[in-house]
């Protein structure tokens, strides 16, 4: 393309100020979570000195158990979707018995399933099941509906790997469970990431059905705290601010470790529909 | 797909040692397959086949979630169609999905182009990664600060209109009926990405659709003459078509489902009245303020079938496209 500064710099210009436009909320936030009251109404725009860290100090000892509740929820169904979708894809992919085509597409088409249909029955469920108030209530739901994607990633992965491996490690004496464990499941391991960036993600965020079911002060996780938290601390912006912005920094301190892998797993969720 | 057979005689000599292994593989394979697929078949079956099954039966009926439900037909589905509350919803539903449509399919595309013709290849990353930055910030947290921006009395967009001398204009947004539905669609409503509406994901959808085209083919339209806009239109957009059904189908779904439920649940509560009710949002409301459960699941019956419809056409339709795009690329 022919060299044209002048469209260059109002190119640039225009999709900084757009970054800005995006980022004008979160600079907002950070700014007036170190103010106090006083600060907050002289000065609405700028940051003000001295900064109020006390804020944070206000604010963290209120979240800081809904993180750790979240951190549970999302850790352990995170888990429970790998466990259970890596056991699952491998014999879908690599081995033949009866009944496979029928159970593989009865699990597939379980991705047209939109969450809003199954949520009362399932809600009545958990109540059934003793559940509310308690972690899992919210856990195996969560590996129910992130194992079909997952499944479907996998399959697509364990299919791809040369037969000759598994042989090799046939002929060498290697139980069924071996060979999935020792040369399949390592060749997967970029899936594995993708999938777990994704459930991550989506568990962490998740609102209604935790809403309804970790109804206990004691298991609530940090979305749920955070919405409690602004009814809290009503007209008290920096303890409030505060509080958002110690939200956001757990997933952003876990991604900042591997942006690469994160864009690749939001794009792998694309395969679904 | 290639499967071992167990009856075949191994083609190389075994060592004595290593019989015992052998014979361990030739237990029936079915039965490890069955065991591994036990779980997640489980875990389908309860928390998805069975809750399924029971929401399509439970629409015809008058269920409350803990008494025994009795048959009524189609009563919930003729009033749905009768109940003001639900036709609200549905004329609201439809208004935020056409608005986020459009949205999503013209903003990030915009910028996705605007990005590739930056020459700078470090700005373009950077860039590019900045507007992705918003997807790893919890929902929830975004609209709580877009409810401190629509606050009457501190909120930061009546500020900033003070601050313009466009005080005049200075509104309660989502308390007002007449301007809480745009407010809702601002943040994105649970379906996009928050004003000014440059979804990261759609963005790296639509970048990757337009880095897949050949250079040839721009190459060859523009030394026939062919301006940026003709290039666009004639060459780009046919070529980028698959991404667009894509992030439509992407968009449309995602308005009937949890997520545009919980920016409603945040924000607005449903209110001022009926303003900024949508189905996903009646058929919550119904089932857990009203325990009408039955009545829920007729309305998420509705939403599931409008699904069912799009997935179904979408897989008709547009993957032989997509594929088409795939094979392009590579």
């Amino acid at each position: 393309m022919r060299a044209r500064p002048i469209q260059q710099t109002t190119l640039t210009a225009v999709l900084w100020l757009l970054v800005a436009a995006m980022f004008y909320p979160f600079y907002f936030m950070v700014q007036t979570s170190l103010k106090d009251n006083s600060q907050f109404a002289l000065q609405f725009w700028l940051p003000t000195f001295p900064l109020h860290l006390e804020n944070y100090a206000t604010a963290f000892p209120v979240i800081w158990h809904y993180i750790i509740n979240s951190v549970i929820v999302v850790g352990c169904s995170t888990a429970g979707v790998i466990v259970v979708a890596t056991l699952a894809a491998y014999p879908l992919a690599r081995l033949s018995f009866p009944g496979r085509e029928v159970i593989y597409y009865g699990l597939i088409s379980l991705m047209m399933l939109p969450n809003i249909l199954t949520l009362v029955p399932q809600f009545v469920l958990i109540r059934n099941l003793g559940l509310i108030g308690s972690y899992w209530g919210v856990i195996l739901p969560y590996i129910a509906a992130g194992e079909i994607l997952a499944i479907f990633i996998l399959r697509g992965f364990f299919a791809s790997l040369p037969e000759e491996l598994f042989e090799a490690a046939r002929i060498d004496g290697a139980s069924e469970f071996q060979v999935f464990l020792r040369v399949a499941l390592p060749l997967v391991r970029p899936a594995i990431t993708a999938i777990a960036i994704l459930q991550v993600l989506i568990n962490w965020n998740d609102y209604i059905l935790p809403l309804l079911v970790l109804t206990d002060d004691s298991v609530k996780t940090l979305v749920l705290g955070l919405v409690q938290f602004q009814t809290r601390f009503v007209t008290n912006y920096g303890p409030q601010m505060a509080g958002y912005t110690i939200g956001a920094l757990p997933l952003l301190v876990l991604f900042s470790f591997g942006m690469r892998q994160f864009v690749a797993g939001i794009t792998s969720g694309a395969l679904k529909l | 797909m290639k499967t071992y057979d167990a009856t075949t005689p191994p083609a190389v000599a075994v060592p004595a040692a290593r019989v015992r292994g052998r014979g361990a593989r030739r237990r029936p394979v079915p039965l490890f397959a069955y065991l591994c697929l036990l779980p997640a078949v489980a875990f389908a079956g309860v928390f998805l086949y069975y809750p399924t099954l029971s929401a399509l039966y439970h629409a015809f009926t008058d269920w409350d979630g803990v008494n025994a439900a009795n048959f009524v037909g189609l009563a919930n589905f003729q009033q749905m169609f009768s109940d003001t509350q639900m036709r609200q919803s549905f004329l609201n539903g439809i208004e935020i999905t056409v608005v986020t449509l459009i949205l999503e399919l013209i903003v990030p595309l915009t910028v996705a182009k605007m990005i590739l013709a930056l020459r700078n290849q470090r700005m373009q990353h950077l860039i590019r990664l900045l507007f992705v930055f918003p997807l790893i910030v919890p929902q929830v947290i975004i609209y709580l600060l877009w409810l401190f921006i629509y606050d009457p009395n501190v909120g930061l967009l009546n500020a900033t209109l003070d601050l313009l001398h466009l005080g005049f204009l200075k509104h309660d947004w989502l308390g007002d009926p007449g301007t809480a539905l745009y407010a809702v669609m601002a943040t994105g409503a649970g379906i996009i990405s928050f004003f000014p509406f440059v979804d990261g994901f759609g963005l790296l959808i639509y970048t990757a659709g337009l880095q897949a085209i050949p250079a040839e083919i721009i190459e060859s339209a523009q030394l026939d003459g062919a301006g940026w806009w003709r290039r666009f239109w004639r060459v780009e957009f046919p070529l980028i078509l698959g991404q667009l059904r894509l992030m439509s189908v992407l968009t449309i779904t995602s308005s009937v489902q949890l997520a545009a439920v919980t920016a409603i649940v945040v924000l607005t509560g449903g209110g001022p009245g009926f303003a900024t009710y949508i189905p996903g949002f009646s058929m919550y409301y119904n089932a857990f303020y009203y325990n009408h459960m039955g009545y829920a699941c007729a309305i998420g019956t509705v939403l599931f079938l409008f699904v069912l419809v799009l997935t179904i056409l979408n897989l008709r339709f547009v993957r032989p496209s997509l594929e088409f795009d795939a094979g392009g690329r590579s």
